[in-house]
């Protein structure tokens, strides 16, 4: 076995520890301050080993898109926390969610692969990591989605929780960043298929599914605004949007007719 | 009558009901199109955008967001403009004030206020000394900037369905291209669009290839321009030349040929593009005008010979090997492995291939719609973060003999900025 996987292995094991110490309030701090940031810096190194052995930031592919995803999602949750404390809960969550990511990525083809040309441009990885920042965000924001309804539907494994009304502001808050996120993945997104095909938008299949994510997202603030949808409502609009996001950062592989954004070898032609 | 009919349809285009009835819609018509573009080979899908009732919806689109701006403008601007400051005996628009017990300094709060973006006002009211904190103020127009963009969006796809032109064409190392038109294999052109000035010499087309697979690493075009100076042009990195984007989007083979007599006279020669001789092993037919064979081409570039077999290690041009077949008719006259220059004879004549060269394809695209589109995605990002991240937010601190009451007002967030408050007057 290679560094890298003896990194991501140390990793998928400290993602564990949290989320054990975090059942338990008095480890919960250990978690937190100590397990989750060495797993951060461990997956990093992972990460960098297969960056520099393949030449480009492993975000392509299904296997190194959950690498990123599952590095991500943690990260954002821990920003979110150091901020406001009272959110705590949400990282053994993400730390499972991040678990499942890698789990999904390990039934793909690991190999290191070069990626192909049309893929080398500082423009891509700016749009690639423009995403990551906005799937770590939004994954805040439906988290906290899921944790107000169950919180309301009377659920007590999540004690600890704040008030509705401060989760209320929460899941906008993070769904605002990550709409602002999502926006700029668009316009570099854009800006990289105009230089690559000439076109700045095309109604690829993935492009169709980001664009309905995001005016859910527009829906919910104008709704927010309009109408007062706050709490459960927003949340529920919440869930939907962020299942559109999931769909369509893991769903590619199925569709029958490939989509410029499959960056698996042997899924896609090259050349 | 007539006016206040006007004025119903003014409204009701201009409604937010019906903002929110075009979001339903154009979610409902996405979701359809999304299913529909899994299921259809691509480009379809793209046929399915200019359909009536599509275009309807982005009329109602449009009319609705400028109406909405229209109304909306004005009171934004305003908005920003008034600063009006809080008096003491009028703190309606507070709401109830936050107590701050003994352990909180309110020298920390102040200092930490006027380090974050803060414009501060000092005033007093009736003997009471009253410090009001203000951000934001112009928070509103983010939102303007933030709808405005669509407008630009849409002139950028105007002017594109009007003045785009693209096409392609293709050149052998070597030579160059002199941008008329019949050197182009095929141009599209919209109805008011000119064709750019581009002129320039291939100087050598460089590929890489990832461990020699025929998977492309790097593609470079090395250019000379008209006036001598050197550019190149990537898959995924254009050069600019006369408005237009000019990228390298494919490569093949030419094969330069020189035929002679028995004598060694020089009959024909030339160089001619093979389009299907790439990728390697593939077998393409030269005929020489004039003459009844067939030339059946094969390249390998790395060629590894095993007695009758050949086969081909990598795309890296180190060991190139041409295989020939030569036909009269059926008949055939030659066949044989040749080294790149190495003369085949067949029916008292001699051929050589002395080079195969790359030939570059190119495609331009002239499309000054995109300059709209940046700018509208520009305006979008810079109108959410100017209207969340820089949202209105008020502290008001009145001071009555010694003892301090603060009051609180934020756009969006009014918990998370008590707490953040809380933080800054930090606990002593
Ligand atoms: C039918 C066209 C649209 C109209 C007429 C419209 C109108 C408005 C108005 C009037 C507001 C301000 C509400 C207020 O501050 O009280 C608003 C807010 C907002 N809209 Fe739209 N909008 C439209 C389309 C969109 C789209 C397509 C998006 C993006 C998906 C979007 C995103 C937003 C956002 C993020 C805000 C919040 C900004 C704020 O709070 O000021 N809007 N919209």
């Amino acid at each position: 076995m290679n560094s890298e996987f003896i990194c991501l292995l140390m990793a998928g094991i400290a993602y564990w520890g949290a989320i054990i110490l975090s059942f338990r309030e008095a480890s919960r701090r250990i978690a937190l301050y100590f397990i989750m940031p060495a797993a951060l810096i461990v997956h990093l190194a992972s990460a960098i080993i297969r960056w520099v052995a393949i030449g480009h930031p492993p975000v392509f592919g299904t296997y190194e898109a959950t690498l990123a995803a599952s590095w991500f999602m943690p990260l954002t949750a821990l920003l979110a926390v150091k901020r406001h404390r009272q959110i705590e809960l949400i990282i053994p969550w993400t730390a499972l969610f991040a678990l499942l990511h890698l789990a999904y990525g390990f039934t793909f083809n690991t190999a290191r692969i070069p990626i192909t040309i049309s893929e080398q441009s500082i423009w891509v990885d700016l749009h690639a990591m423009a995403a990551w920042l906005a799937y770590g965000e939004l994954f805040i924001s439906f988290l906290l989605s899921l944790m107000l309804l169950m919180k309301t539907g009377g659920a007590t494994i999540l004690k600890g929780l704040p008030s509705e009304e401060l989760m209320d502001e929460l899941i906008f808050k993070y769904l605002v960043l990550g709409f602002i996120f999502h926006t700029l993945m668009f316009a570099l997104g854009s800006y990289y298929s105009s230089t690559l095909f000439g076109k700045w938008w095309t109604w690829d299949p993935v492009d169709t599914l980001f664009m309905i994510s995001w005016i859910i997202f527009g829906l919910i603030v104008h709704m927010r605004l309009f109408y007062g949808w706050k709490n459960e409502r927003m949340a529920k609009l919440v869930i939907i949007g962020m299942i559109t996001i999931f769909i369509g950062y893991w769903s590619l592989v199925y569709i029958p007719w490939a989509t410029y954004h499959i960056f698996d070898i042997g899924l896609k032609m090259h050349g | 009558m007539k006016k206040s009919f006007t004025k119903t349809v003014w409204d009701s285009l201009g409604s937010r009901d019906l903002s929110v009835f075009i979001f339903i819609m154009g979610l409902t018509y996405l979701f359809v199109g999304y299913i529909f573009s899994t299921i259809v080979p691509p480009g379809w899908f793209d046929s399915f955008q200019s359909l009536l009732p599509l275009l309807v919806m982005y009329t109602l689109f449009f009319i609705n967001l400028v109406i909405c701006e229209i109304k909306w403008i004005p009171v934004a601007i305003g908005r920003c403009r008034q600063l009006e400051l809080p008096r003491p005996d009028n703190l309606k628009r507070f709401g109830k004030g936050i107590g701050l017990d003994e352990s909180y300094s309110i020298n920390s709060l102040k200092q930490s206020l006027s380090k974050s973006f803060f414009r501060i006002k000092e005033y007093e009211v009736e003997g009471k000394s009253v410090l009001f904190y203000i951000r934001g103020l112009t928070a509103p127009l983010g939102n303007i900037i933030f709808h405005i963009s669509f407008l630009f969006l849409l002139a950028g796809i105007l002017v594109g369905l009007l003045y785009r032109v693209e096409g392609s064409f293709s050149i052998i190392e070597g030579r160059g291209f002199d941008g008329t038109p019949g050197f182009y294999n095929d141009i599209k052109g919209s109805p008011l669009s000119e064709l750019p000035y581009i002129k320039f010499t291939l100087d050598s087309i460089i590929p890489e290839f990832w461990e020699g697979e025929l998977l492309f690493t790097d593609l470079r075009a090395d250019l000379t321009m008209e006036d001598g100076s050197k550019g190149s042009s990537w898959l995924s990195e254009a050069i600019g030349i006369d408005g237009a984007s000019v990228t390298v989007n494919g490569i093949g083979y030419a094969i330069s040929y020189n035929l002679k007599d028995r004598e060694g006279k020089e009959l024909k020669s030339g160089t001619v593009s093979m389009p299907n001789l790439f990728a390697p092993g593939m077998e393409d037919t030269l005929t020489i005008p004039g003459y009844p064979h067939r030339f059946l081409v094969a390249y390998y570039p790395d060629a590894k010979i095993n007695g009758s077999n050949i086969s081909n290690l990598s795309m890296n041009r180190k060991n190139p090997v041409i295989g020939l077949r030569v036909y009269r008719g059926r008949l055939p006259v030659f066949t044989g492995l040749l080294r790149e220059g190495e003369e085949a004879e067949f029916d008292n004549h001699y051929i050589s291939f002395p080079e195969v060269k790359y030939r570059g394809d190119f495609k331009f695209v002239k499309d000054s719609g995109f300059y709209f589109i940046w700018i509208a995605f520009v305006m979008m990002i810079s109108g959410l973060v100017w209207r969340f991240l820089f949202c209105r937010k008020e502290v008001l601190i009145i001071e009555d003999k010694g003892e301090y009451s603060i009051y609180l007002k934020s756009e969006y967030f009014p918990l998370l900025f008590e707490k953040r408050i809380r933080e800054m007057a930090g606990q002593l």
